[in-house]
């Protein structure tokens, strides 16, 4: 009985460990973080005095995005829930949290054929295509 | 025999099978890493990457392009990194992929006249045919500007980014995310204005929607997770069911 007790605690320990892992790791979200580290000015809106790729990087390091897209105006970070846009605001950046379907359609310039597309069909930046492979 | 018909054999022989199921297709030959393309950019990359560099270059009044060796051809390109500009050797190098603002082939350094100050990213991969796979990638900021001089620690490390993301399986999009980042590290030494918003934000065609975020990836360790979970249960209640039937 003692032997079930210690090998199964440390299965289902080990069971529990590696659900709870899989289900928090990796684009999740990072509105709470967000929330807790840069100024809220507005709805969903926040401001940093640093400039966006160092907040991008902030954010980055806590909550690994599900995807992200850098651009000549600011740095996009997708999540599983929320749409994160960093752009340049004076010596600092301004921070727009938006749920995945209205942040694509604000940020469409920059994310389409990226993130989506006609039926959500991804065109740019995957690699493969004509001649792809050895 | 008394082995088989103890409840944590079965328990821990279902546990390795699960396991081993899961891990196996990656030791044989399963590929989690960039795929190598004949051409980094596909032709659609390359247009959407000269557009932005172009908005980019009128904003600030800096030429912005890219150099890519993809190595797999073995025949390195000599003088990538070179402030004169892509060699004729270089040019013709069927690895080498380059393009700017101005357009596809076109190296800023090498057209002063119309880009006095250019900023160039050189991504340099390194291919191994025996594994059919990109290893390694070394990327460089070089411009005339003093930009590489703000980037003590490369321009990778500055965007929070690493050789190994740029060959993983979205390894293109990252090596894109540098090219594209550069106008936006230029403001930020202060050596540019910021580039203003895109014209035409908030617009987005009928029937163009964002990608499902897959949660395939994670649900193989969520259910390994749950079934050893319950696996653990299993042997203990058993077990206890057992020994309180012993005790009978």
């Amino acid at each position: 009985m003692r032997r079930a007790l210690i090998g199964g605690s440390l299965i289902a320990g080990l069971g529990v460990a590696v659900t709870l892992i899989a289900l928090l790791a990796g684009g999740s979200s990072a509105q709470s973080y967000i929330k807790s580290h840069y100024s809220r000015i507005g709805v969903g809106t926040y401001r940093s005095p640093y400039p966006p790729a160092v907040v991008a990087r902030q954010i980055v390091k806590k909550k690994r995005p599900y995807d992200r897209a850098y651009d000549p105006s600011g740095i996009f970070l997708r999540y599983r829930s929320e749409i994160v846009g960093i752009l340049p605001d004076g010596r600092g950046s301004r921070i727009t949290v938006e749920d995945p379907d209205r942040g694509y359609r604000h940020y469409h310039s920059y994310v389409g054929g990226r993130w989506g597309g006609y039926h959500g069909h991804i065109s740019t930046f995957r690699g493969g295509g004509p001649g792809s492979g050895k | 025999m008394k082995l088989f018909r103890s409840p944590g054999f079965w328990i821990v022989a279902v546990i390795a099978v699960i396991i081993g199921f899961s891990v196996l297709p990656g030791a044989f030959g399963g590929d989690d890493g960039l795929e190598p393309t004949a051409q980094v950019f596909q032709p659609a990359d390359t247009t959407r990457l000269i557009g932005r560099l172009s908005a980019a270059q009128q904003a600030q009044g800096v030429c912005y392009g890219y150099v890519v060796d993809s190595d797999l051809h073995g025949s390195w390109g000599t003088g990538l990194t070179d402030p004169r500009g892509l060699s004729q050797e270089d040019m013709a190098n069927q690895d080498v992929q380059y393009a700017s603002g101005l357009g596809d082939r076109t190296d800023p350094r090498t057209v002063p006249e119309q880009c006095p100050r250019w900023v160039v990213i050189v991504a340099e991969y390194d291919y191994t045919s025996y594994d059919e796979e990109w290893t390694s990638v070394s990327v460089r900021a070089v411009d005339n500007i003093g930009l590489a001089q703000t980037l003590p620690n490369g321009v990778l490390a500055d965007l929070g980014l690493t050789g190994k993301d740029l060959v993983a399986p979205d390894g293109i999009a990252r090596l894109a995310d540098v090219v594209t980042s550069a106008p936006l590290l230029t403001a930020q030494a202060g050596l540019a204005p910021a580039v203003p918003p895109a014209s035409g934000t908030g617009g987005t065609p009928t029937g163009d929607h964002i990608s499902d975020a897959s949660d395939a990836g994670r649900y193989v360790p969520v259910v390994l997770g749950v079934i050893l979970a319950v696996a653990g249960l299993t042997w203990i209640v058993v077990a206890a069911f057992r020994s309180r039937r012993n005790a009978t």
